[in-house]
């Protein structure tokens, strides 16, 4: 590439050229390589992207798009789902969640000391967990809610429940679910008035506790749901990982 | 107003495919995108055509928007330029999307690094306006007209590696305005 001779490699903004997609496929695909080796490089690819990005959002006058962009969009998107439903109707989707949710429930909930534990990213048996393994999760708020909770169940199978963010209204109760799985979920009690809620759940409830299993809050009317099945709106919901 | 909390609340939501979620960042944000859109391929047809394109993307794709490390509008205004840019140089090569290039890198930043970016990102205006105008606009014509060298060499009558090594220099001067 004789033209880039008059620029010293080290100064060579290459990184801003890849950017701004004014490398040619040659440079491109060699660059690509370096990336792969050198992580400075795409420290430098997110950094030219937020400024070029900012200078988008603080130069370009926002133009109102016609309304009927939003229905073909939402016709879209939204066409092969159910049209209608709370979040406790879409249960099976919480398998889903996993390493992204439980990243972001530990940025929401600012656990500094917990930001270096490697979460697993593949390894997630349907059923069982090795004796001795700590199960947790970070519970991220939802539906507006600020409450931000870390639960850990202990080899013993004593559930720590623990509010890290967010308070409990006098007048309603916190109770904790356990889903597992396309299954209803199941009560494991309401959270004490305290920061620290400690629960043990009996065998049967206990043989729930699986990697992947989803936690949530609900508000609930005082002592508890009347019926047995989650009222309110979803507070807080995390996956359960081994440590 | 909105603030990034909210959008980042809004992202959280969406990854768990809350509709009322996603009607709030499109309200939010579509005018903002639909002029990025609009400014690259100056065709309101067409303009459309990619800001459907690029919400539907945003709602596929929101479980993959925090491995980037970006602020939400950053993210969001990143795929919105580069789907444009598709759109203008259809027959040439797609441009990465930037979860993308996070996957070939196989490194995400955390969100302390995005956050030290984001309070200072904004001196790039500044950082332009220390360029001669001329090396100004050519970098916003590369970013939001999708401007080759080529283009660029015939619209300063210049030939081609000199056109190169102006804007090489160029973009080396808002590096280390930038980094200063």
């Amino acid at each position: 590439m004789s033209d880039r001779t008059d620029i010293p490699p080290e100064t060579d903004p290459l990184a801003a050229e890849y950017v701004l997609g004014l490398l040619s496929p040659v440079e491109r695909t060699a660059f690509e390589a370096r990336l792969r080796a050198e992580p400075v490089l795409a420290k430098e690819i997110r950094q030219w992207e937020v400024y070029f990005a900012t200078m988008a959002d603080l130069e370009v006058a926002p133009v109102a798009p016609p309304a009927r962009v939003l229905h073909s969009i939402e016709a879209q998107v939204f066409s092969t789902e159910t049209t209608r439903g709370s979040l406790w109707d879409r249960v099976g989707f919480w398998r889903g969640l996993s390493v992204t949710t439980s990243a972001l429930a530990i940025a929401a909930v600012g656990f500094a000391v917990l930001t270096n534990i490697q979460l697993p990213t593949t390894d997630v048996p349907e059923t069982g967990i090795p004796a001795g393994t700590l199960l947790m999760t970070h519970l991220v708020p939802l539906e507006g809610s600020t409450l931000g909770l870390a639960v850990t169940r202990e080899p013993s199978g004593v559930l720590q429940v623990r509010r890290v963010a967010g308070t409990m209204a006098a007048d309603r109760s916190q109770e904790l679910w356990v889903i597992v799985g396309d299954n209803a979920p199941v009560s494991l009690g309401i959270l004490d008035d305290d920061a620290l809620t400690t629960l043990t759940p009996d065998a049967d409830l206990d043989a729930l506790f699986t990697v992947g299993a989803a936690l949530a809050i609900t508000d609930e009317p005082l002592g508890g749901s009347p019926t047995g099945d989650p009222t309110g709106d979803v507070l807080a919901l995390g996956t359960l990982v081994a440590l | 107003m909105t603030t990034p909390q909210d959008l980042e609340e809004m992202m959280a939501r969406i990854q768990l495919r809350d509709r009322s979620a996603f009607s709030s960042l499109y309200s939010a944000t579509s005018a903002k995108l639909f002029g990025v859109i609009l400014r690259v391929l100056k065709d309101r047809a067409g303009a459309e055509d990619v800001l459907q394109d690029v919400y539907v993307k945003i709602w596929n794709k929101a479980d993959r928007y925090r491995v980037t490390g970006h602020s939400p509008m950053t993210w969001m205004i990143t795929i919105a330029r580069n789907a444009a840019i598709d759109r203008l140089r259809a027959q040439g090569p797609a441009t990465d999307d930037v979860d993308d290039i996070v996957t070939l890198s196989a490194l995400g930043a955390t969100p302390e690094q995005t956050a030290i970016a984001a309070s200072e990102a904004g001196r790039i205006v500044d950082c332009l306006a220390e360029l001669d105008a001329d090396r100004a606009n050519a970098v916003r014509g590369v970013y939001l007209e999708g401007q080759s060298y080529q283009d660029m060499a015939l619209r300063y009558d210049v030939p081609l590696n000199t056109m190169k090594t102006w804007l090489r220099r160029s973009l080396n001067s808002l590096k280390e305005c930038l980094a200063s």
